[in-house]
């Protein structure tokens, strides 16, 4: 019975998780298309929220790679899972608070990690994995991003830098609707999953799934989907102004290379097998479009605080997973310390987003 | 003690997504700005009654637009085969 109670409040915690990893990361493939009026604000929205909902059924690859490839299954706990949920959503939240778009991805395996370690232990990671699958994209994917999309607004000055900016302007706006869609279901693809990923390895633990003969059930695969979907249709609109507006102006061109230097550098690297965070990938080539115009163009600060925010994912979802794993076990092992952490997790974000809205009606500038 | 082999991190596969990421955006950018620089340069050619290059940037308008819709077809396949 109480490890039912815990099971439940493992898969309703991933999927509020799974939520707030969409509004978080719609910045990701809607700022762009926002910023340079291809499209309009709503419209971005709910066309990247019905790719991102498709994009989660495409593959599972990503998923097995999280419930298998970073902490030992075998060592897992439903308790161990609800804790690095937490500690995702925490730092989710926090990023989303303060505007600065972070990976929702590395929150989540931050998360996990830091719980199982708390938990179990170094034998519980799976170091190399973390390594592979996590810290060498990290380092890789934003500064490829960077460049890759300084050479397509090179290329892209050099072809049409002379022609008349109507019709530059217009074509751009198309090939903007066909890069941010593919950026959209590449996003699907490979964050729905993670959501699905850490509730196949609750299932593990609780023993609804054998970690020999791995698969995610349907429902897993149908409601992940969903809570993706819904959570970018919300749309985080403080993180979409900081990635559309703050780090510099962008113009048509711009925007269409960094769409389509993200969606390419995120498509060779799940061909290749390297999973990555799409936040700093879709970051790295926004920074780069701008620096490619001109250096000058792009605020260094906001540029910074955001890499900050990048390196302290880690390692702050990790303390707060591994604080409230801790923090359950004062209540021994039952499901008493998971209910208590989820009624106090639930009365934080209604305070958070009531001041959020509080401030957001006092200067109107963007919504939640 | 986690134990971490630098030397087991596949970098032969990372090259590959480096060499391939850089070639599919520059390439695809180069595709997309062409067609617009064909379609800005035919109707110009075009309003000035200047038939010759209204045809050749026409086909290079078009050439481009095929290709950027191979392009997305290419990258969905890349997807779905994962």
């Amino acid at each position: 019975m109480n490890s039912d109670l815990i099971l439940v409040l493992v898969v309703a915690t991933a999927l509020v998780f799974d939520f707030t990893n969409g509004f978080h990361d719609t910045a990701n493939v809607a700022a762009t298309s926002i910023s340079t009026r291809a499209l309009a604000p709503r419209r971005a929205v709910v066309l990247a929220a019905i790719l991102n909902f498709a994009g989660a059924f495409i593959s599972l690859e990503v998923a097995a790679t999280v419930a298998q490839g970073l902490v030992n299954s075998g060592a897992i706990t439903t308790t161990t899972v609800f804790a690095g949920l937490i500690g995702a959503i925490t730092w989710n939240l926090a990023t989303w608070y303060f505007g600065l778009p972070s990976s929702s991805s590395h929150a989540l395996i931050g998360g996990v990690v830091g719980a199982a370690f708390f938990a179990q232990g170094a034998d519980a990671v799976n170091g190399q994995g973390v390594l592979d699958k996590v810290l060498i994209p990290a380092l890789v994917s934003p500064v490829l991003a960077f460049v890759a999309a300084g050479l397509c607004v090179f290329t892209a000055y050099r072809i049409v830098g002379r022609e008349r900016p109507g019709h530059v302007r217009r074509g751009f706006r198309v090939g903007q609707l066909l890069s941010g869609g593919l950026l959209a279901i590449s996003h699907g693809t490979n964050d729905g999953q993670k959501t699905m990923g850490v509730i196949a390895l609750a299932l593990v633990a609780h023993g609804d799934i054998s970690p020999v003969h791995f698969n995610i059930p349907p429902w897993v695969v149908v409601s992940a989907a969903t809570a993706i979907g819904l959570g970018t249709y919300a749309g985080g609109w403080r993180i979409i102004n900081t990635v559309g507006n703050r780090i510099h102006k962008m113009d048509v061109a711009q925007g269409f290379a960094a769409q389509g230097a993200g969606a390419a550098v995120i498509l060779a690297a799940s061909h290749f097998g390297f999973p990555l965070s799409t936040t700093h990938t879709t970051s790295g080539a926004v920074i780069g479009a701008g620096a490619a115009k001109r250096l000058s163009a792009v605020r260094w600060g906001v540029a910074g605080n955001i890499v900050a925010a990048w390196v302290l994912t880690l390692p702050a979802a990790a303390c707060v997973g591994g604080l409230v794993y801790g923090f359950t076990r004062l209540f021994g092992r039952g499901a008493l310390g998971p209910l208590v952490v989820a009624v106090v997790a639930v009365a934080l974000i209604a305070i958070l987003f009531a001041r959020r809205a509080q401030v957001a009606r006092a200067a109107p500038v963007t919504q939640t | 003690m986690i134990a971490i082999p630098l030397a087991a991190v596949d970098t032969t596969a990372l090259l590959k997504v480096v060499i391939g990421a850089l070639i599919a955006s520059v390439g695809v950018t180069a595709i997309v700005a062409l067609t617009v620089l064909g379609a800005s340069r035919w109707e110009h050619a075009r309003n000035r009654g200047d038939q010759v290059h209204a045809i050749a940037y026409g086909i290079l308008a078009t050439a481009g637009a095929l290709g950027t819709v191979a392009a997305v077809v290419v990258a969905f396949v890349v997807m779905t085969a994962k």
